[in-house]
């Protein structure tokens, strides 16, 4: 199994290297989240107790949207040649599946780290048990990424724009719940140990789906 | 072509024949005549039900024998499906109004409703982009049998969680609340949208087929062949209608779904105010079942003869 | 899937441990109503929506709106409710309503009539208001 990860490791390196060349997740979603960060409260009004009461909802939904987008990304999605050579390779399409996801994870952490000051800022958000953020952040990244890659694999490069955060966005669903009901939790101070258990059960299907349909998806394209 | 002829006879004989019996039944205890939209919103939900466990029998037999019927199979019962859960939906609301005095509320069983109906309007989109026959069976196919979980779920929601939606009278642990007229009346409208559902299923599967065909008929006729480059003599023949793709890319349930929403919230809005009385909001509830089964109908009939015009 | 076993035995059975786990503690967590016990018990804060059934001979209708007594067998809180009530609203019957708590009293502004999953006709068997509307019912 040592070529799983070495391969699945140089997999995600090339992925970020092209994300590093193209810059689009810095260049272009991040402030496209922010953007819409700043939308919101010009649509409900700047009232700031209600700004306060939804800012952590509002935040978790733009990661989960815009976070399909990061997923989505030109250098993550499938391209035929790039892909082709892959295969021809002999490569594990779980380590590719695996290797994608690692990719777009630390794209996703750092999308939602750097759009976090910004929802605090512009809502007026404070903070109580944010040591927790440092375990729910990651967790909320691998389970949208992991989504994310194999929603991208399902749908082909075609239709994936506006297909992909179809498929996607029911299923996000318990993700967004654990992180919102989370963050509600360490407001009113109840344990919400049962919400990140939520979120690490989450990955771990996530994470046998993808590598259980990886082969599969990958001969049906043939 | 006589089979599909007798299911939609007795489609809407039997149809009639639930009316009747839904009409008969007398004034329930809380609700009067409120109770009566229960005969065609719990047989919607029923057969949404059936159809996308069909779609998991369809996507499963796919996968096994690789045979295209059952793709086929699969496919249009997800399209009738997503027409019942639609039609679950808005039935639903239309007896909310009235009896809870809201439209909607986020409780489990509305939520996860509205969710299925959503992971199957991926699984038609799923669909409608993947251009090679093959490859769009074999990925929707597995999207179909992972959906059809959600089933269980949506209707323990209602034991597993508090709701406002009331739990299940029929499909329950324990003994059926539910007095014998109104059982009759049940299951009668049950048998009816059962027989419904057949003959939608058998005239989407129809369309499906001639969409096929029509699909073969443009790639074989993209496909150069060498011996193209000589022609035989003959009678010049007109050339067939131009192929737009328009039947590469079936339009699925978007359009109509689309169509009787907006048909839905002009209705919706009209008669904002309560001031429609009990046989008003049952009058809506059965008028909006039968009018969008006649639109889905109309539809797809109007769809097989266009595509045997086209493949023909 | 043999290449994958050693991740995706673990892996899954993990998930059935977290999610045996998670049914029992999340049952809580996420409410659609509270019961009036659970009201009572905790002072709920801000708006919440309370559930239970009407006790019969307690509603007294005002011009601005109504005011009854809601119970789950256990607990019994009066509400005040203002604006109209509902069209099926009346003695028995299982009500949501969202408000705020004030300690004594509940000071709603939006109702729901829940009904429960009895059809009873007129004159065939008595309207048993069953259980009250809490969370364990089956």
């Amino acid at each position: 199994m040592t070529g799983f990860w070495s391969q699945a490791v140089e997999i995600a390196r090339k992925d970020l290297r092209t994300e590093m060349r193209t810059g689009e997740v810095l260049m272009v979603t991040i402030p496209f989240g922010a953007a819409a960060l700043l939308l919101v409260p010009l649509a409900v009004g700047t009232d700031t107790p209600l700004l306060r009461q939804i800012g952590p909802g509002i935040y978790w939904v733009i990661v989960l949207l815009f976070g399909v987008l990061v997923a989505l990304r030109r250098s993550g999605v499938d391209e035929g040649p790039r892909d082709d050579l892959l295969v021809l390779l002999g490569v594990d399409p779980a380590a590719r599946f695996a290797g994608r996801a690692a990719a777009t994870t630390l794209l996703l952490i750092g999308f939602e780290t750097i759009l976090g000051p910004v929802a605090l800022a512009l809502y007026d958000l404070q903070l109580e048990g944010w040591p927790w953020l440092i375990a729910l952040a990651p967790l909320v990244a691998v389970g949208l990424a992991m989504l994310g890659t194999l929603a991208a694999s399902i749908a082909t490069s075609i239709a994936s724009s506006a297909l992909v955060p179809l498929l996607v966005t029911p299923l996000a669903i318990p993700i967004l719940l654990a992180a919102t009901q989370s963050m509600e939790g360490l407001r009113t101070g109840r344990t919400i140990l049962g919400w990140i258990l939520l979120l690490v059960a989450m990955d771990l299907l996530l994470a046998v789906a993808g590598v259980l349909s990886a082969r599969p998806l990958q001969e049906a394209s043939r | 072509m006589r089979t599909g002829r007798t299911l939609e006879v007795g489609a809407v004989t039997t149809m009639a024949g639930a009316l009747v019996l839904s009409l008969a039944v007398g004034e329930e205890q809380t609700m009067g005549n409120l109770a009566r939209i229960l005969f065609v919103h719990v047989p919607a939900a029923w057969l949404a039900y059936l159809a996308f466990v069909i779609t998991l029998l369809g996507s499963a037999l796919y996968l096994i024998r690789k045979d295209l019927r059952w793709d086929r199979l699969a496919a249009s019962s997800a399209e009738v499906g997503v027409f019942f859960t639609a039609l679950t939906i808005a039935l639903g609301m239309i007896w909310g109004k009235p009896t809870w005095g809201v439209w909607w509320t986020w409780d489990a069983r509305l939520v996860l409703t509205a969710i299925l109906l959503f992971v199957y309007l991926g699984y038609l989109a799923l669909r409608r982009s993947i251009p090679d026959r093959v490859s769009r069976a074999r990925r929707s196919a597995w999207l179909g049998m992972v959906a059809v979980v959600q089933i269980p779920i949506v209707h323990f929601s209602v034991l597993w969680w508090r709701t406002l939606h009331q739990p299940p009278t029929v499909l329950r642990p324990g003994e059926m609340q539910m007095d014998p007229p109104f059982r009759a009346a049940l299951f009668a409208s049950l048998f009816a949208f059962t027989v419904v559902y057949a003959a939608l299923l058998r005239r989407r599967i129809e369309v499906a087929q001639l969409d096929d065909l029509a699909e073969e008929a443009a790639a074989s006729a993209e496909r150069r062949v060498a011996g193209a480059a000589v022609t035989a003599p003959g009678v010049p023949e007109t050339a067939p209608p131009a192929d737009t793709g328009e039947a590469r890319h079936r339009p699925g349930a978007a359009p109509f779904l689309a169509a009787s929403t907006l048909v839905a919230g002009a209705l919706v809005t009209a008669s904002q105010s309560s001031s429609l009385s009990p046989w008003g909001w049952v009058a809506y509830a059965f008028g909006a079942t039968y009018a969008s089964m006649a639109v889905y109908a109309i539809w797809l009939a109007a769809r097989q003869c266009s595509r045997a015009g086209v493949a023909g | 899937m043999r290449r994958y076993r050693w991740f995706v035995v673990p892996a899954l059975g993990v998930v059935m441990v977290i999610l045996g786990f998670l049914v029992f503690t999340l049952k809580d967590a996420l409410v659609y109503f509270r019961t009036p016990t659970e009201v009572a018990e905790s002072a709920a804060e801000g708006r919440v929506r309370l559930g239970g059934q009407v006790v019969p001979g307690t509603i007294e209708e005002s011009p601005g709106g109504v005011a009854f007594d809601v119970t789950d067998g256990t607990t019994t809180l009066t509400v005040a409710h203002t604006g109209a009530p509902q069209q099926l609203f009346r003695a028995g019957i299982g009500v949501v309503v969202e408000g705020t708590w004030d300690g004594a009293v509940f000071h709603s502004d939006h109702m729901m009539v829940k009904h429960d999953e009895q059809y009873r006709t007129e004159d065939g068997g008595t309207y048993h208001p069953g259980g009250y509307p809490t969370g364990d019912s089956g």
